[in-house]
């Protein structure tokens, strides 16, 4: 009771330490109405825009402009007009940008208010989902007028004389164009709600090799009311995947295309399994070398019990084979699960150096028999690089990777380990644990797998052999030679011959021994732990 | 005495504190309908109030703060104060939170102990401060002087219940920290509550400490908070420095709170994420609700009662603004309580909603002009540092930079250089070092490294702690490291020198012991089914140790060392057959003598493995001055046994006479040329000596910054004229220590981190 009795007393002091003001007359706020551009009125949540146009061609991530009637009234704090406002408007929106602002009062993307009114300008915003507001602000910008003066926040002139001249030096500058040093009030009026779909994954994909939303911060479309069907299908050390899946013509789920997404979360996410379905999902999104993720993430999802749900609902592995390892063909497959079925590991892979031998072309007159890895200038033409077995180590001063800007010999050295479909350059292993899957003869039919999560696995040890089935989630870095990587889950991922198979170690891509390979993993149960009444996340993660 | 008894006294101490100096009350005006704040936030500027070389990263240059891959002078408190008055200027309602860690970090701290801190701070208009782990680096009895004599804004700290001032052994923290305090902006009434760091304050959490804090319980003071004095503000915002993990996590489980301004990570949140609070939801009827303390601890020891109260789930704004003064974030909000504006479900209560947020991230680079009150403020400290410790003496030169972290997790180029340095330190020279990661505050930048580099490096003046440990010792010492490492991305949290060590993030098969929960597995392990169905343990550990290069047993790869010896052989370094040497596995009964910092050989970071060791001796060496005493040892750049001459560098008359990438170094004949370049002017006739050029470059550069302050540009260029930097460069290059891989910049593998 005296704990309670305590409460007011506290309560009271502390209201009477509160310093109190008071407003300004004038301008208190400014009223933003909205329609769109017809006068039409603006959609609620169930009709809202862009609904027609997710994972439909040519927009899909409605990034064209859409406009809006936008009709601004000045009012006072008692709800009045204020006739004596006659300044300038910034107008942005959030989510999304302002591409432009059209109509009577409109100055670039500012609005000029006539005693306290500015009616009918045009709005076209573009980049939006959700609920997005459109906003207006006093910052004190006023257009320049149409003559050949500079503006006052260009003419070497303190014409507020505040000690500050031009912009960006007096803070009453909104921009160099600004025709007043004068400081804006800071009203501000916000619009209704524009409600807009969220993105699908594939339209934070981009539907393409990058992200239309790079650094924007985007919620993305998890309702199945909505086609959306988000399904964990991996956790790692700094993030999980996710898919988001459709019934294909079997009836069974898979990926859609674009439809597979890494969030980068810097940690395992609490709380999450394999198989979950993903009930929020926001973040930052980015491009990081060519690797669309989401990061600083917000999420939530649905535990998945086989009990109440049903099966777990991970895809199939998408199948890569020989002729695939390109761009138009990956990058749909993109941060979603995919298997390599019957390639070889590389056979060379070795901390030894290799050896420097001359490079000399096999027809001197073939204009088209080039050096693959000369360099323009300070370096020589005819250098080439031997690997063997045990030698493919290029980091020949050993500061721990490869310096593609000032060490020559070593880039020049990875560039021929590239060149060779088995060489797998030792620095890359040790740094980053990939290795590399041989599918063909070319250096372009091999892929990059980085078995890192498996412990034991060794690539060195099984050089030169066929794996039956490597699979895992397909990850696209533009900072090598090789620019996608499978990343296995975990061991059950790996399917490796019998040691004594000598048929199925040496069976090559196409021979009639790849129908007698050893199964692939059980997708179902393929590094799934489902919750159990014993293991249920409760006191872990 | 009861959590809500303890809130209630705080509280009341809090507005004690304030009414004293409360202005006479003044009617209050009610807002209706949309209104404008700003929040601008600055955190963990740790003592950056000069401006600082910086290699800029890829995410640096994303964020505007330069090129990516050049080395900028950026940061600073002028800089940061023009800033924030600047973005004042130009806002209506404004706000200047600092989210704390403003002391330790560079060498202004550890001559002045945060009196220049708190003097910034206080001339930039701070409006409130929190706390946080490194303003108790010296003691809680030189953070109150410090603020008590300085700080001019309110030190907000809701989370830490501190004793009695009129206590002649209390270090008096009552007198200067406060829970809460408001503001009035134009009519709208801003509540700031602050939340100083739990996780990272040593001993916070033996009781009683030294500091005289109890800490409380996040998720229940917050709520406690909001309860307080939301009938009396219209917008509640947190300025924490719990780490975005806590701040998420409380969010989840309060309502009311508007906005949380988060730092102790260091990191950018661009743009700010949105959370919804009010996370817990009944099953049975899909309500939403946050759990309510109602009660104390039962004398059974039972959990104290608590209640659900229902609420619907309302957006938070999270912001994080980086650190080390390199951004002040500016967060714009729109709010209302209009009917017309809030959403569904909206609770009066819960005062004004924000409707619009926008948040723009400020970088704090070159061009951005410095406040000359508070140039003029720091002009004494700047002095007082050049006569007190030469920071500008130069101690090498780094041909490229020296990273502090590794692609592979394991062992990086500095932290080997760190623990090398101690290693073989003259009067330590151990069986093996160790020092901690997160230790090591920055990398060293290409260019010329300065004794301002190294105290930025480590500024803390830790000194390194010999002791004696068995191999049962050595195997815990790396086995809790191997925790901790896989605790954070299965990134090694030590680096060492002298060993080698292989850590499984994914558990070793010697702790797999049967379990049923994961409490019967201890340190933070996991009990998890295996395939036959069997529970088991999953313990990260330190799977193999090696202490000692056998000489004696070359190899070519681990196999060769044993049939289960991985990471045993070191091929780095290979005699002329191209063998490398085994290392040896530990003997859990032998002895082994550890070089550490005293910072760990006292428990800090969890190691309580060397707290306990009673064998230690502190060599009052400082980790720093064997690390600059290690690179001073080093060669200049070009060095080479078969150069011909007594100094190691090749003779030369002309530039043409050096290999590529060097050029002729020799008094009288060198010159600017117009590309900024410095050139070989006519012939040394073979007195000169080939030195890196872009050695020769770059400390001309560093010379010549020295005439930056010249009044005029004429007196600018006698001043270049006289100090000749490309002449001085070139001499100096034959000289300084190169840090390339003779001297330790690189990485060997001998820390691999399996299961990342």
């Amino acid at each position: 009771m005296r704990s309670r009795a305590l409460l007011p007393l506290a309560c009271l002091a502390l209201s009477a330490c509160v310093v109190e003001g008071k407003l300004d007359k004038g301008t208190y706020r400014v009223e933003v109405a909205l329609t769109m551009a017809d006068g039409s009125p603006l959609p609620g949540e169930d009709d809202a825009l862009c609904l027609d146009l997710r994972g439909a061609a040519p927009d899909p991530a409605c990034r064209a402009p859409r406009a809006f009637k936008m009709d601004l009234v000045a009012r006072d704090a008692s709800g009045e007009v204020d006739t004596s406002f006659n300044g300038a408007v910034r107008v942005t929106v959030r989510p999304g940008t302002v591409i432009r602002v059209t109509g009577d009062a409109a100055s670039g993307r500012n609005v000029k208010l006539t005693d306290g009114v500015a009616s009918g300008q045009i709005v076209e915003v573009s980049g939006t989902f959700g609920p997005t507001r459109i906003t207006v602000e006093d910052i004190g910008f006023v257009p320049q007028p149409a003559t050949d003066a500079d503006p006052a926040c260009a003419n070497g002139v303190d014409d507020d004389r505040d000690g500050l001249i031009d912009f960006p030096a007096d803070p009453g500058c909104a921009y160099a164009n600004d025709d007043s040093e004068t400081t804006g009030t800071g009203i501000v009026g916000v619009s209704p709600t524009i409600w807009f779909a969220y993105p699908n994954i594939s339209d934070v994909q981009g539907w393409g090799t990058a992200t239309p939303f790079s650094g924007e911060s985007v919620v993305v479309e998890t309702r199945p009311e909505r086609g959306a069907n988000l399904i964990v299908t991996r956790l790692s050390s700094t993030g999980m995947f996710v898919s988001d899946l459709q019934k294909d013509a079997a009836g069974a789920w898979a990926p859609k295309p674009y439809g597979g997404l890494y969030v980068f979360n810097f940690a395992v996410p609490p709380g999450v399994r394999v198989c979950d379905r993903v009930t929020y999902l926001s973040g930052t999104m980015s491009e990081f070398f060519g690797y669309t993720e989401l990061s600083f993430p917000s999420f939530s999802v649905h535990p998945w019990q086989t009990e109440v749900d049903g099966p777990c609902q991970v895809p199939e592995p998408r199948i890569i084979g020989n002729g695939d390892v390109k761009d138009a063909v990956l990058e749909p497959l993109e941060a979603g699960l995919v298997r390599v079925s019957g390639a070889h590991v590389g056979g060379k892979l070795g901390s030894k150096f290799p050896v420097e031998t001359r490079w000399q072309p096999v027809d001197p007159n073939d204009p088209k028999d080039q050096n693959p890895c000369g360099r323009v200038a300070n370096t020589s033409t005819d250098v080439k690089y031997a690997f063997s077995a045990d030698a493919t180590n290029c980091d020949f001063d050993g500061s721990g990777s490869i310096d593609f800007s000032k060490d020559l010999a070593e880039a020049t050295c990875s560039c021929w380990c590239y060149q060779d479909p088995e060489c797998t350059q030792y620095d890359t292993f040790r740094g980053r644990g990939t290795f590399r899957m041989v599918l063909g003869p070319t250096p372009n039919d091999t892929i990059q797998v980085n078995a890192g999560a498996v412990t034991g696995f060794s690539p060195v040890k099984l050089r030169g052999q066929t794996l039956p089935h490597i699979q895992g989630t397909l990850a696209n870095f533009s900072g090598g030679n090789l620019n996608w990587t499978i990343e296995v889950r975990c061991g059950d991922d790996i399917v490796e011959c019998p040691p004594e198979d000598a048929a199925c170690l040496a069976c090559v891509p196409g021979a009639s021994c790849q129908a007698s390979l050893p199964k692939p993993p059980n997708t179902q149960t393929a590094c799934v732990k489902l919750r159990t009444s014993t293991d249920d996340d409760s006191d872990s993660n | 005495m009861s959590l809500r008894r303890v809130l209630a006294a705080s509280a009341l101490l809090g507005a004690a504190a304030l009414s004293s100096g409360c202005p006479p009350a003044q009617k209050s005006v009610q807002l209706n309908g949309q209104v404008s704040l700003t929040l601008i936030h600055t955190s963990d500027i740790h003592s950056r109030l000069f401006p600082y070389d910086f290699q800029i990263g890829t995410i640096d240059a994303q964020l505007g703060l330069g090129p990516a891959d050049t080395v900028q002078r950026i940061g600073g408190a002028a800089k940061v104060s023009h800033i924030v008055g600047r973005e004042r200027a130009r806002s209506e309602r404004v706000l200047h939170l600092d989210g704390g860690d403003c002391f330790q970090g560079a060498p202004v701290f550890n001559f002045f102990r945060g009196e220049a801190e708190v003097k910034a701070l206080s001339m930039m208009g701070t409006d409130a401060m929190i706390p946080a782990n490194h303003e108790f680096d010296l003691g809680p009895t030189n953070l109150v002087s410090q603020l008590e004599r300085w700080a001019t804004f309110p030190i907000l700290a809701a989370n830490y219940k501190l004793g009695d001032i009129r206590d002649p052994r209390d270090p008096g923290l009552g007198r200067v920290f406060t829970p809460w305090t408001s503001f009035n902006l134009g009519g709208l009434r801003v509540g700031v509550v602050g939340f100083g760091n739990l996780s990272t304050v040593s001993s916070l959490f033996d009781q009683p400490n030294s500091l005289g804090i109890v800490p409380l319980e996040t998720v229940e003071v917050a709520q406690f908070y909001v309860d307080l004095i939301r009938p009396y503000v219209d917008v509640v915002v947190l300025v924490t420095h719990l780490g975005l993990e806590t701040d998420q996590h409380m969010i989840a489980e309060t309502s009311g709170i508007d906005v949380v301004l988060g730092g102790h990570n260091h990191i950018v949140l661009q743009p700010p994420k949105s959370i919804d609070d009010c996370q817990n939801v009944e099953p049975e009827t899909g309500r939403h609700y946050i759990s309510i303390l109602t009660g104390d601890a039962q004398p059974s020891g039972a959990a104290p009662k608590h209640e659900r109260r229902y609420c619907n789930p309302r957006r938070v704004i999270l912001a994080h603004s980086g650190a080390f003064a390199r951004y002040v974030g500016r967060l714009d909000l729109v709010l209302s309580n209009s009917a017309a504006d809030v959403p569904p479900g909206y609770d009066p209560i819960d005062g004004f909603e924000v409707l619009q947020s926008d948040y723009k991230l400020i970088p704090v680079t070159e061009d951005v002009p410095e406040d000359p009150q508070i140039v003029e403020l720091l002009e004494p400290y700047r002095v007082g540092l050049g006569a007190l410790a030469d920071l500008d003496l130069l101690v090498g030169y780094a041909p490229s930079a020296v990273s502090r972290s590794a692609t592979s997790g394991g062992d990086s180029p500095l932290g080997n250089m760190v623990a090398t340095a101690a290693w073989l330190r003259q009067g330590v020279q151990t069986d093996f070092a160790m020092t901690n990661t997160t230790g090591i505050r920055a990398e060293i930048p290409p260019g010329p490294i300065t004794l301002e580099t190294m105290y930025n490096v480590f500024p803390f003046d830790n000194s390194i702690a010999k002791m004696q440990l068995s191999g049962v010792e050595v195997q815990e010492l790396f086995d809790f490291s191997a925790r901790r490492s896989a605790s954070r991305a299965c990134t090694s949290q030590v680096q060492i020198a002298g060993a080698r060590v292989v850590m499984n993030c994914d558990g070793c098969e010697r702790l797999a012991v049967p379990c049923s929960v994961d409490d019967d597995c201890g340190f933070g392990g996991q009990c998890t089914p295996r395939e036959n169905g069997e529970k088991r343990c999953r313990v990260p550990c330190a799977e193999h140790i090696y202490v000692g290069r056998d000489a004696n047993r070359p190899c070519q790869r681990d196999q060769d060392c044993g049939p289960q010896a991985l990471g045993a052989c070191d091929t780095f370094k290979v005699d002329e057959s191209g063998n490398g040497r085994c290392w040896t596995e530990i003997d859990s009964i032998a002895s082994y003598e550890l070089a550490t910092s005293n910072y760990l050989a006292s428990g800090g970071s969890g190691f309580s493995v060397l707290k306990r060791n009673t064998t230690q001796l502190d060599t009052k060496i400082q980790q720093r001055d064997a690390l600059i005493d290690f690179i001073r040892s080093g060669r200049p750049c070009g060095w080479s046994a078969s150069s011909g001459t007594s100094d190691g560098l090749v003779a030369c008359g002309v530039d043409s006479d050096c290999p590529t990438g060097s050029a002729c170094a020799c008094v009288g004949h060198v010159t600017r040329g117009a590309n900024g370049a410095c050139t070989t002017d006519g012939s040394c006739e073979g007195a000169g000596r080939c030195v890196a050029s872009a050695c020769r470059d770059d400390l001309a550069r560093f010379h010549e910054r020295s005439c930056e302050g010249a009044r005029s540009a004429a007196s600018k260029q006698a001043c270049i004229d006289t100090v000749n930097p490309c002449e001085l460069g070139g001499e100096e290059c034959k000289f300084v220590a190169c840090v390339d891989q003779r001297v330790g910049n690189f990485t060997d593998g001998r820390l691999i981190m399996v299961g990342r």
